[in-house]
């Protein structure tokens, strides 16, 4: 596997530029995938979300400045994006940011790339009624098992309110699947 | 037996070993019992959201996103060189009047007495070279916030440019 500084090495030297972008997409693109598609739930809104990212990370790579991981820089790219996204969507059916998650959430009951059971469908409407920030932190800890210094590095939060975030967003869904 | 261990236990406890010596983080009691109800309630959802991709989705992903990004660098590329050409030719418009104005002893001149046939006699006898080319090769890199000055991000300004008929901006080299 290809180190870190090498490959921000030859992203940036426009000889190795395009197979060292190819190589980053080929390494991140799953994961990323996985990031986006928690957040927007739509497959389609997803890819196209994803491909926003790596076009920005392609234009910005040259003012990435290494005081974080490649990869927390490009998360923090999806997580941005993901949002633009849904700000955009939803001023465009002329509903809140909140309602617009909570119809998404509804849409899975018809979506052939879902074959969750239905507690699997509770927990994602559960999910869809957090605020965004703590749905993000909610995936990024159970469903990614990622740590809290991790997650403070991508969203560039404190980890004492990454665990007051995570720690409410828990409540809140145990709270709805009760009740459902 | 067991008055051996006692007989261990005592000589243990004058050389003063009474405890095991370790610690607890900070709080860690305070907090403990929050902690739990969060992974017992953890431990009531499904581990996998149940989210699917389409086949051979990620087979095909790197070539649909590289051919992306070539596209929109060649399309930006042909944006920026007709955006300079465009003010370039006011740059010559102005030049044009300052010479004018500066060659005037009487009349006073002001843009709307140049007219169209003056302007083009201006270009066409060579007073102004519009070398795209060599225009271009002073500029290394161009913003899209060093051109545009409202509010507008890098994003939506390459879509308009994308999507709005730009006809208008066509030169032929």
């Amino acid at each position: 596997m290809l180190d870190e500084k090498e490959l921000i090495k030859n992203l940036n030297n426009p000889k190795t530029k395009d197979k060292a972008f190819r190589e980053l997409v080929l390494l991140y693109q799953e994961r990323l995938y996985w990031h986006i598609r928690k957040i927007l739930i739509s497959h389609e809104d997803t890819n196209d979300v994803l491909q926003n990212t790596f076009i920005k990370i392609h234009r910005g790579i040259s003012n990435f400045n290494g005081n974080s991981k490649l990869f927390s820089w490009m998360y923090r790219i999806a997580t941005n994006e993901s949002l633009t996204f849904i700000t955009k969507k939803s001023k465009q059916k002329n509903v809140s940011i909140d309602e617009y998650q909570i119809t998404s959430g509804h849409s899975l009951q018809n979506d052939v790339l879902f074959d969750g059971d239905s507690i699997q469908q509770i927990l994602q409407d559960a999910i869809q009624t957090l605020p965004y920030k703590q749905r993000v932190v909610f995936n990024m800890k159970y469903f990614e098992n990622m740590k809290y210094t991790e997650i403070s590095e991508i969203l560039e939060t404190s980890v004492g309110a990454l665990k007051a975030s995570y720690f409410h967003a828990v409540k809140k869904i145990k709270t709805y699947i009760d009740k459902h | 037996m067991n008055k051996e261990i006692k007989k261990l236990e005592k000589s243990l406890q004058k050389s003063g070993v009474t405890s095991a010596g370790f610690k607890t983080p900070k709080k860690y009691f305070d907090e403990f019992y929050d902690a739990l109800n969060l992974k017992i309630a953890e431990d009531t959802f499904p581990d996998t959201t149940g989210l699917n991709v389409p086949q051979d989705y990620f087979n095909n992903l790197a070539d649909s996103i590289v051919s992306k990004v070539e596209r929109k660098d060649t399309s930006k590329k042909k944006t920026l060189i007709r955006i300079l050409y465009t003010a370039s030719s006011i740059a010559a418009a102005l030049l044009l009047y300052i010479s004018i104005s500066i060659n005037s002893d009487s009349q006073k001149i002001n843009f709307e007495s140049i007219s169209e046939i003056d302007f083009e006699n201006y270009i066409s006898e060579g007073n102004m070279a519009l070398d795209i080319y060599s225009l271009t090769e002073q500029i290394e890199t161009i913003a899209m916030s060093d051109i545009f000055y409202d509010d507008i991000s890098e994003q939506e300004a390459t879509d308009y440019l994308n999507y709005v008929s730009t006809d208008f901006l066509l030169i032929d080299n």
